[in-house]
């Protein structure tokens, strides 16, 4: 997995660097300062990190699996800070150098080769801006998706105009080879994204079984294969769901499986209502078509083998756990497992009637009066109470909103478990 | 404890790329 890792490092860095190693080599162009190369190096460094953007997140799982996609996204999301920085600082370079290419700025002027400099950078500012502000523009997630679908190929197709328009480094046959397998490489990826990938989901079609209402307005999606042999996942993983829509839908939802692997080709999702489509789950009417891509995830029993496991879940955070103990308690295996499962109300604890028993503990945020169990939040003081002795070799798997992951990573180290111990995996997307 | 691994690497690669670029612009500059 190290090896298989690094090589996916080199090769993401060759790939950003390629257009320098070219330039330099195949160029007879005539030397042109410092400021002025470095500049523009910064500016093909930018292009291939926005092109390449599009690969971390293409749910390609060869290139996922030393990783995990939710590391993989975070780094889509800080390296776009970097190359946004480098896409700035590649036209500001230029116009301290040489103030008179500040007249480039006028657009119904400028030549073609700054007009899409311009519209890059506008798409960028635009890209950049439904991120940050998503929430505060009051966009749901599946209009962010399209937008930052539709703008991230506005950036890096207006910037590769704006390079061949240029053209300085791409008027020899090397460079210009380069160039066109770059672009063409990134055609191939939109193509097998958009395209293929549909097709190929169109050929596994999935019904929606049952919709079931559960505690703490959660509902569970059962789904069945139709016409093919279904999917192969472990407990804790997750698969992206569209559900009543087409294969090419743009907008889709990464999920966690609920069920049990071992049952019947059926697959489970347990969904809590919270933005526009886990609302309209409930909506959804026995017999509607679906669509899977996956299973995704590294938050599994079988990557983390240990002599026991402790289950630490926040609310609907119960979801891939609850997969990993019914998984369990189907292969009758013989090791500890410990449930901590915090939760507002009681009322409100999804699945409450079947995690039951000495081995799970509630921590109930506001509890009904005469409550006798633990209150409040879990913190290290609770789980030294509960957890069997040996617990600094168990797995810890931890799921729930951010801020209670982060808050349990503390306390688990305060208790001197290990960092290697504990396993999370986080999906915080705009 | 990943997110802090990979927000370091996000650096490192940051400034592996500034200083290829600073050797580009040095050799492009000199001519090379």
């Amino acid at each position: 997995m190290l090896a298989r890792g690094l090589f996916w490092i080199t090769v993401y860095v060759a790939a950003v660097l390629s257009p320098l190693v070219v330039a330099a080599i195949a160029t007879a162009a005539a030397p042109r300062s410092w400021m002025t190369e470095f500049s523009v190096a910064l500016g093909f460094l930018a292009l291939m990190i926005f092109g390449l953007q599009f690969g971390l997140v293409a749910r390609f799982q060869r290139v996922s699996a030393p990783f995990g996609m939710d590391a993989l996204i975070q780094y889509h999301r800080q390296i776009a800070i970097v190359a946004a920085g480098f896409a700035v600082a590649h036209p500001v370079l230029l116009f301290i150098e040489d103030p008179a290419k500040l007249k480039l700025l006028n657009f119904l002027e400028a030549p073609v080769r700054a007009r899409y400099a311009e519209l890059a950078t506008l798409s960028l500012a635009a890209v950049t801006g439904v991120s940050i502000f998503r929430k505060r523009l009051g966009l749901s997630y599946e209009a962010w998706q399209l937008l930052h679908g539709v703008l991230a190929v506005a950036l890096v197709g207006c910037s590769l105009g704006h390079a061949f328009g240029v053209g300085f480094y791409s008027g020899r046959p090397e460079t210009r080879a380069l160039w066109l397998v770059l672009s063409c490489g990134l055609v191939a990826l939109l193509g097998w994204v958009r395209i293929a990938k549909p097709l190929l989901r169109l050929r596994r079609p999935w019904r929606v079984d049952e919709v079931k209402a559960e505690r703490g307005g959660a509902w569970t999606l059962t789904l069945s294969p139709v016409g093919h042999a279904g999917l192969q996942f472990e407990p804790g993983q997750f698969a992206w769901l569209i559900a009543g829509r087409s294969p090419f839908a743009l907008t889709q939802h990464p999920f966690s499986f609920s069920s049990s692997p071992d049952s019947s080709g059926r697959v489970s999702f347990t969904i809590k209502a919270r933005g526009d489509f886990t609302r309209s789950i409930a909506g959804i009417a026995p017999g509607t078509r679906a669509y899977l891509d996956g299973p995704h995830g590294l938050f599994t029993l079988s990557r983390h083998d240990a002599p026991g496991f402790v289950l630490i879940a926040g609310g609907v955070g119960i979801t891939p756990l609850i997969s990993m103990i019914r998984s369990l308690a189907a292969r009758r295996d013989p090791r500890p497992v410990v449930l901590f499962y915090g939760n507002k109300d009681w009322e409100g604890v999804t699945f409450r009637e079947e995690l039951d028993g000495p081995r799970v503990v509630h921590v109930i945020e506001s509890p009904p009066p005469g409550w006798t169990g633990e209150r409040g939040f879990i913190t290290a003081d609770l789980l030294r109470r509960h957890l069997p002795p040996g617990f600094e070799h168990f797995r810890f798997f931890v799921c729930g909103p951010i801020p209670m992951m982060d808050a349990m990573e503390r306390e688990l180290q305060s208790l001197g478990v290990p960092d290697e111990n504990i396993v999370t995996e986080r999906f915080d997307m705009v | 404890m990943r997110q802090a691994w990979t927000t370091r690497f996000v650096i490192a690669t940051a400034l592996l790329m500034l200083a290829a670029a600073a050797i580009f612009a040095w050799l492009r500059s000199r001519g090379a």
